[in-house]
């Protein structure tokens, strides 16, 4: 058994639109260990969601197309296997929490058949006449009362549908629990609540988890690595102390991000946001994409923030490294993180 | 004139339901003072975006008063309220649903000086607008546009424009950035207060979001199923939260900082109990670890001094004064 579950390598996903291909993510890379969890911190657009798409294979089948790199789980490459293989790994060792408890669980059957279809599917040893049981003791595991499985969503309140959510997903103990915005749904007593269990989960269950978040609140209580994403590319990679710590070296677009939110512990008058916006994915800068935002940018060295052309070859943005510290900036040497 | 701009006596909205009466707004006083910020907090639910239409009228208060400028909003009929209307506008929370499709941008913007007829002819309308939104930060090359070619966050700056082209003096912000993305919503809300300054504006600012509610409020008033548990100036409420369900809430927020990983905040058990014909005394109780039997027969209002008041008979304090508001609006 490799140490690495997870490991993406150069990852690259156009979406085909009006205006030619949108290119949602860049070139992206990193890898996830055994029970580690990992924050993927951007905002709208900046391809988050995408990449969790890409890793159990969810993409839109005709819309979306993977360009370039390679996703490997558990040493088997994802992009490579048959839709049989790929079923047997989706929902059961690789499982996914979605955004919107309001949309995504079916309306019309009960709790306990959208929880008992996934262990059907996927655990062969458990006989039928035990389905409901343990169906029971998953509901148990994530704070809903066995009593209430066969009740259907809209009787549940949008906390207790996110634990249903949740519920399915590790249904069958799954290796990789990918959380695409599993609390930003939700108001805040309750997302410390789906918080609490997650933690409490993530211990028993060994599971490695990918969440993926705006939220810089939410990332610091879970996460031990910490990606930042901007225009489809990871900006800065490190571990929670590296991003979180203001003492040490950051990209410009995490020290936008840390001064947009209005901080609750300190008094300042004003906050410092990042002026303009994220650029459109069809029409990407040629140099650094953070660039025509940056206060720091020099078109000598970041790049053109002319659009690239079809043809065009993007200036290459050097990756400053330290230990997992990682800054694509071409402000910083290795020597300066 | 009273330095008091805004009024709320005894503010109640009930819904009529199949199962009973809805409390969304019960027994709310409040004062928000010329040029300030009220920020009002609370979860999905707790009726605070219900209090803030109450007081523009745009749902009909089940009983009590608002008082603007020491004027009663709630028994105004059609034409003072029309009149009434241009000093006090209302901000939206999605910035998608709350413009008209089919407007351009200066339809949208013009639109109330059009209904109030405050420009002479087209070329003075069209003056103002641009005006407007040069004011909000919009470049004057979307005045012909409409709202899908254009991104949220510049959306958001439209509603704002729309809002203040009637030169408002109080502004009922509704959730107005929580649709945005942190990079944007910190851009709004410093276009916001540069406008507070500017106009002289007093604001109701309603949001879920506390370190927002913190940065912008001078005042904050906590709701929890439709009454206000709790009420003090914004350093006073973060520094000495006295309700259990404000401590509680604060210390659900995840701080975006090292050394809170894997750090258990104090929760608080179960959800939100049903608004509707709710049973005497604190609401918050069911999920409250210091609940006694007390707090089942009766919910005092105290008044911990500093403008601090608190709906919880644990908290001492002098009993706070009901009139209070009624003082301060006469």
């Amino acid at each position: 058994m490799s140490e690495k579950l997870l490991e993406i390598n150069g990852l690259r996903i156009e979406y085909t639109s009006e205006n030619g291909p949108a290119k949602a993510v860049n070139g992206i890379t990193f890898s996830l260990d055994r029970g580690q969890s990992m924050g993927l911190v951007g905002e709208t657009g900046a391809g988050k969601t995408t990449t969790a798409l890409s890793i159990l294979r969810l993409l839109p089948k005709y819309t979306a197309k993977v360009t370039g790199g390679e996703i490997r789980f558990d040493g088997r490459d994802v992009m490579s296997v048959s839709e049989a293989e790929m079923r047997a790994i989706r929902g059961g060792r690789a499982a996914m929490i979605f955004q919107d408890p309001m949309t995504s669980l079916d309306p019309v059957i009960t709790v306990r058949d959208q929880i008992a279809e996934v262990l059907l599917l996927h655990r062969e040893d458990l006989d039928r006449a035990n389905v409901d049981a343990e169906v029971g003791r998953i509901l148990e595991m994530v704070g809903i009362p066995a009593a209430r499985m066969h009740e259907y969503p809209h009787q549940f309140s949008g906390g207790m549908k996110q634990r249903v959510m949740i519920a399915i997903a590790i249904a069958c103990n799954p290796e990789l629990l990918i959380a695409d915005e599993p609390t930003t749904a939700l108001d805040v007593t309750i997302q410390a609540q789906v918080l609490s269990m997650m933690r409490r989960l993530k211990r028993e269950l060994h599971s490695a988890l990918l969440l993926i978040t705006h939220d810089l609140g939410v990332v610091a209580s879970i996460c031990d690595i910490i990606g930042i994403m901007y225009a489809g590319e990871i900006v800065e990679f490190g571990t929670l102390e590296d991003i979180f710590d203001p003492e040490k070296k950051h990209h410009p677009y995490t020290v936008g991000l840390f001064g947009s939110i209005p901080n609750l512990t300190m008094d300042a008058e004003r906050l410092s946001p990042i002026p303009g916006l994220m650029p459109d994915p069809t029409d990407l800068p040629a140099g650094c994409s953070f660039g025509p935002r940056c206060p720091h940018y020099d078109p000598a060295r970041c790049g053109s923030t002319d659009p690239v052309g079809s043809a065009g070859t993007p200036t290459e943005i050097p990756i400053a490294r330290k230990g997992q510290h990682q800054i694509r900036c071409v402000l910083y040497a290795d020597a300066d993180l | 004139m009273s330095d008091i701009l805004l009024a709320c006596n005894h503010l109640k909205k009930y819904f009529p339901t199949p199962a009973g009466y809805l409390h969304a707004v019960d027994d709310i006083n409040l004062t928000i003072p010329r040029g300030k910020t009220l920020g009002i907090v609370g979860e999905s639910g707790c009726g605070k975006s219900t209090l803030g239409r109450c007081i523009l009228r745009l749902i009909e208060p089940t009983s009590g008063e608002v008082l603007f400028d020491g004027r009663d909003v709630t028994k105004m009929d059609q034409k003072e309220l029309h009149k009434m209307r241009r000093e006090m506008q209302l901000i939206f929370q999605d910035p998608y649903a709350s413009l008209n499709p089919r407007k351009t941008v200066f339809q949208t913007i013009s639109e109330p000086m059009r209904i109030y007829g405050i420009c002479k002819d087209k070329a003075d309308l069209e003056r103002r607008t641009l005006e407007l939104m040069d004011t909000v930060g919009l470049s004057d090359r979307y005045i012909n546009t409409y709202p899908h070619e254009i991104d949220g966050g510049r959306r958001q700056r439209i509603g704002i424009a729309r809002a203040l082209s009637l030169d408002p003096k109080f502004v009922v912000c509704d959730e107005p950035v929580s649709a945005l993305d942190v990079s944007i919503q910190a851009q709004i809300l410093n276009l916001m207060m540069d406008l507070q300054d500017k106009m002289g504006l007093t604001y109701m600012f309603i949001t879920h979001n506390l370190s927002v509610v913190k940065h912008i409020s001078d005042e904050i008033a906590v709701l929890y199923l439709g009454q206000m548990v709790e009420r003090a100036p914004r350093n006073e409420l973060f520094s000495n939260p006295a309700h259990p369900y404000t401590q509680a809430l604060l210390s659900a927020i995840p701080i975006p900082a090292l050394g809170y990983k894997d750090k258990e905040p104090e929760l608080i058990r179960g959800e939100v109990s049903s608004p509707i014909n709710p049973k005497p005394g604190c609401r918050f109780a069911p999920r409250c670890p210091y609940a006694t039997k007390q707090c089942q027969e009766e919910q005092p209002m105290r008044d911990l001094g500093n403008g601090h008041i608190v709906a919880c008979h644990r908290c001492g304090g002098a009993p706070a004064n009901a009139g209070a508001a009624e003082m301060a609006a006469g």
